[in-house]
């Protein structure tokens, strides 16, 4: 089980500005990886390549064996849905619903609210929020709204958690928070963390770290 | 998606309010409106269908002029000078053959009843005054059973004509514009002969000014009689099982005989044209409402989604397929329209209850003083379908594009 990047690019525009240049490498399940570089050397996409959100311009990326390229829609939306978390730099919480149901969200893709809930309050009481399941995330702090996105991320109980600069938007006691959560989940349910930061600190809890410069790997 | 739909609209409060109100008034207007126009409509079709006939045969009156005379002398088409261009009536105020017709009818199982009738225009006489007439001569126990008029009888009863005898029945108007009551005799004349006595044994109120005041109805042998035109009949009115059969029947008797067939939408073509017409109005204010509705459906829902791009993004990240996301604002549209539709109807509903009971005046010579209004079924299920569907196909522009919406170019947007 794992991802496999064959000779990955990518290029924006008709006047093609490259941005990935040909990335080959392998992200074992159970791993927890961190990619860093300067702005604008590609983190991001190379993340939502991996992670199914974008397409590469050539190459191939593959998932658990399955080349993403040769997936219908429904296979591919049923991998992010039970397969895949994401959090991204902003919380992205749905604001018209409380925190218990944010994290609830996906599991009505599957029907499986009813034998999910119990594990919904039980992510929340290890993130600290028990006492904040009901409220909406306009009545959460950033960081709290930000521990509610990734309870969401793994309601599913996936495999694999991407997140873009998941810190980039709290202090750093938050952004600690965060990042020991993350740990936590990697260390307790053998869950694949990819997570792109800016942070050196937090580069450095990973496993294994990505570097890129230039839309290369080093 | 039902669920995260209906939270969207419960946020969205205000909006949500004023479009549902669009939607609500929309329909209730169409309610009223069509409560009004068509409860007018059923009453007069009401008096024409049931108060007359389903379909009634006439002797033919036929006008000569060049033309005909033309067709029929020179069917060639040759080019006919007349010194002097025929004019005149071909005439034939009786019906030819009357037993044939009666015959003919009686075997059809699409005819509940024929009522022959001699129609002639009479002059009333009482103390000093004198009215012009439509004496309807017929045999009241048939008469009876092609029109609603025993329903319409004030006074007596329809029966009460009898055989022979003379004795007749009058609308209540002609009765107070000459003066006479119940139990007494006037004259009539046709003006062939000397006036003779009828005596006044019933009374009826048809609520169509024009009727009451005109119509008198005799038994079929005395106003032959005065006539001086034994056994003849100039017209026959037929009552026929069922009503939407009256213009297939008509135009197949008219290929039976020299005489005029018509049903009673065919006889009074004048007065369908204008219900045609205001039926026009009606569906074109409908549309116009619909429309206006619509929009205030179809710009909310856009303002929607780009307001929630975000949470769209996140959805597809989530598993979520377009479809889903259609159906997110889809469905929106669609509570939309149905609480509105429901709403309008039941607004629509009391607006009619409360509407029937507005007293209007009878100056228009029609009616029962109260307003008519039509509580017809159809009408409802029309507002109700006409909100739902419109504000169903409104949601569905906004609801397709927040489908296409691809998640990755909205989180870069966001995010990088
Ligand atoms: N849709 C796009 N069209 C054109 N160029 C793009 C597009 N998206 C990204 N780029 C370019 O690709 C390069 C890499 O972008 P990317 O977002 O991956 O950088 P990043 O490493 O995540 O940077 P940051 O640390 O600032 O988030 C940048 O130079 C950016 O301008
Ligand atoms: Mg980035």
């Amino acid at each position: 089980m794992a991802i496999q990047m064959h000779d990955i690019e990518k290029s924006f525009g008709t006047r093609a500005t490259k941005v990935l240049h040909g990335i080959t490498g392998e992200i074992q399940s159970g791993e927890m990886v961190s990619i860093t570089g300067r702005s604008g050397s590609g983190k991001s996409t190379l993340l939502y390549i991996i992670s199914t959100l974008d397409r590469p311009s050539a190459g191939d990326v593959t998932i658990d064996g399955v080349r993403f390229s040769a997936m219908n829609s429904k296979q591919l939306h049923g991998f992010r849905n039970t397969k895949m978390g994401f959090v991204f730099q902003f919380h992205h919480l749905l604001p018209e619903l409380t925190a218990l149901e944010n994290v609830l969200m996906p599991t009505l893709k599957t029907r499986s609210s009813k034998t999910r809930r119990a594990f919904a309050l039980e992510l929340l009481r290890e993130f600290d929020l028990s006492d904040k399941a009901d409220r909406l995330p306009a009545q959460l702090s950033g960081g709290e709204q930000q521990r509610v996105a990734i309870a969401r991320a793994l309601v599913m109980q996936p495999r694999y958690v991407f997140a873009d600069e998941p810190t980039g938007n709290l202090d750093s006691a938050n952004g600690q928070l965060v990042m020991n959560l993350f740990r936590r989940i990697n260390h307790e349910r053998q869950t694949t963390i990819i997570y792109v930061t800016h942070d050196q600190d937090f580069a450095a809890m990973a496993s294994r770290k990505i570097q890129l410069v230039d839309g290369k790997l080093i | 998606m039902f669920f995260l739909a209906l939270r969207h609209l419960i946020s969205r409060k205000r909006q949500t309010t004023l479009t549902l109100l669009g939607i609500t008034l929309g329909a209730a207007a169409y309610i009223a409106i069509s409560a009004m126009m068509l409860g007018f409509q059923e009453f007069i079709i009401d008096q024409l269908v049931n108060n007359d006939s389903h379909v009634r045969i006439n002797a033919r009156e036929e006008m000569l002029n060049e033309q005909v005379l033309n067709d029929s002398f020179f069917p060639d088409g040759e080019l006919v000078n007349w010194v002097k261009p025929p004019m005149g009536r071909k005439d034939n105020a009786y019906i030819l053959a009357p037993r044939a017709w009666l015959d003919r009818l009686e075997a059809d199982e699409k005819v509940q009843a024929a009522s022959p009738q001699l129609v002639a225009q009479a002059i009333a006489n009482y103390a000093k005054l004198t009215v012009g007439v439509r004496l309807i001569g017929s045999i009241p126990d048939i008469q009876r059973r092609v029109s609603n008029i025993e329903k319409y009888m004030l006074k007596g009863k329809f029966s009460d004509i009898g055989a022979s005898g003379n004795r007749i029945v009058v609308g209540k108007e002609f009765l107070d514009k000459i003066g006479a009551s119940i139990g007494e005799s006037i004259l009539l004349t046709v003006g062939k002969s000397a006036p003779q006595p009828f005596k006044i044994v019933g009374v009826f109120r048809l609520g169509v000014k024009s009727l009451d005041e005109t119509t008198v109805f005799g038994a079929l042998s005395d106003v032959q009689k005065l006539n001086q035109t034994p056994s003849r009949i100039s017209d026959i009115a037929i009552r026929l099982v069922d009503v939407e059969q009256a213009s297939e029947l008509a135009s197949n008797l008219n290929l039976m005989g020299q005489e005029k067939v018509q049903s009673w939408n065919q006889a009074n073509e004048g007065i369908m044209s204008v219900f045609k017409t205001q039926d026009i109005v009606r569906n074109s204010m409908t549309f116009a409402i619909l429309i206006v509705a619509g929009f205030g459906i179809y710009n909310i829902l856009s303002l929607a989604v780009s307001h929630k791009r975000r949470e769209i993004a996140i959805l597809r990240s989530m598993g979520f397929e377009p479809r889903d996301i259609s159906e997110l604002f889809l469905t929106q549209g669609v509570i939309l329209g149905v609480i509105g539709g429901l709403l309008g109807v039941v607004i629509g509903l009391g607006a009619s209850y409360g509407m029937s009971l507005v007293r209007v005046s009878e100056a228009r010579g029609l009616g029962t003083g109260q307003m008519m209004v039509s509580f017809d079924g159809l009408i409802y299920v029309k507002a109700f379908l006409l909100a739902c569907i419109a504000s169903s196909v409104a949601s569905f522009f906004p609801a397709r594009a927040a489908g296409r919406l691809e998640p990755i170019d909205i989180i870069r947007g966001e995010n990088s």
